[in-house]
């Protein structure tokens, strides 16, 4: 009796240990933490005009874009800004240094 | 003497699985977005937007983006952070205050709603779509709600009932502070309703405050 039960946990511990190995092993560790930007509209100029932001923003022009790496495993040139509120609304560049 | 035998064995061979785990992840390298300056190759960020350009300074704590729409060429000015953007207050709701009777007893009950606007610098920015925000009383979640409730003030109006309603600020429009929500009632029943300002069409999130009959509200 003492011996099955003994077995028993042992088992239990087994199986949830090598579970939880398991479990981990299928989750490969990241190689870049990617960092997203907000931005925040602080300025507006039409030509050298500077202009207010709030008819701009009326206007369309986003109060607060997010901008992150388009690519999220390495490093590249191209950048991904979306606004922020209407995320529909975003556009891919490449950027050259 | 068998048994702790067995049972010592066994406790070693967990424990072998145990040690034989995968070394820890270590902290990954931050992968931050792309410095300089380049042309847009796909999408836009306003409608009819034409020669979108980014410029990303090297310290990335400003982005300009350059656009030209009608003929003129405009310069956004953005300053950069790494906190995440707050939520956009994308609709302004309406409901009773608690506690809710019986749906049966709330049917045709005021107050008689004619329209919801919001005004930024006093001007009228959005009076938008309403629509059902609560299922409670067998409503379509979402679904659009009584005509007479959208757009400008025109002395049509819907008595709240037994619904709980939500207005669309406007086309690709956010609620600010300071902005002005003005809700117009037709009947003077003085029955209360409270005003929120809500991230989604269905959650009553920043309250605005109560009130009884014709009148605006400030978001905070």
């Amino acid at each position: 009796m003492l011996f099955a039960a003994l077995t028993g946990g042992i088992a239990v511990v087994g199986s949830l240990l090598s579970g939880h190995r398991a479990s981990r092993a299928r989750e490969p560790c990241r190689s870049f933490q990617p960092v997203q930007l907000t931005g925040t509209l602080i300025e507006v100029r039409k030509g050298e005009l500077v202009v207010p932001i709030e008819p701009a923003i009326l206007d369309g022009v986003p109060r607060f874009i997010c901008v992150s790496p388009t690519n999220l495993n390495q490093q590249t040139p191209w950048v991904s800004a979306a606004n922020c509120d209407f995320p529909e609304l975003s556009v891919n560049a490449m950027l050259t240094p | 003497m068998t048994i702790p035998r067995i049972s010592v064995a066994l406790a070693s061979i967990v424990f072998a699985s145990c040690t034989t785990d995968p070394p820890a992840c270590q902290d990954p390298p931050r992968l931050l977005p792309a410095i300089g300056s380049g042309v847009v190759v796909s999408g836009t960020l306003l409608a009819d937007a034409r020669a979108q350009r980014i410029v990303l300074s090297p310290d990335r704590r400003f982005l300009e983006y350059t656009f030209t729409r009608d003929g003129v060429a405009t310069t956004a000015r953005y300053a950069l952070a790494e906190a995440p953007p707050p939520p956009a207050l994308l609709f302004v709701m309406v409901r009773r205050p608690p506690p809710l009777g019986a749906c049966s007893a709330l049917v045709g009950r005021g107050p008689a709603i004619d329209s919801v606007e919001v005004k930024r610098g006093g001007a009228v920015i959005g009076s938008g779509r309403a629509f059902f925000s609560s299922a409670r009383c067998g409503h379509d979640l979402t679904a659009k709600a009584g005509g007479e409730l959208d757009g400008p003030p025109d002395g049509l109006a819907t008595a709240l009932g037994d619904s709980e309603l939500g207005w669309t600020v406007g086309t690709r429009l956010a609620l600010v502070s300071g902005d002005e929500v003005v809700v117009t009632v037709v009947d003077g029943a003085g029955e209360p309703f409270e005003v929120y300002a809500s991230h989604q069409q269905t959650s009553y999130d920043v309250k605005l405050g109560t009130l009884t009959a014709t009148g605006s509200l400030a978001v905070p």
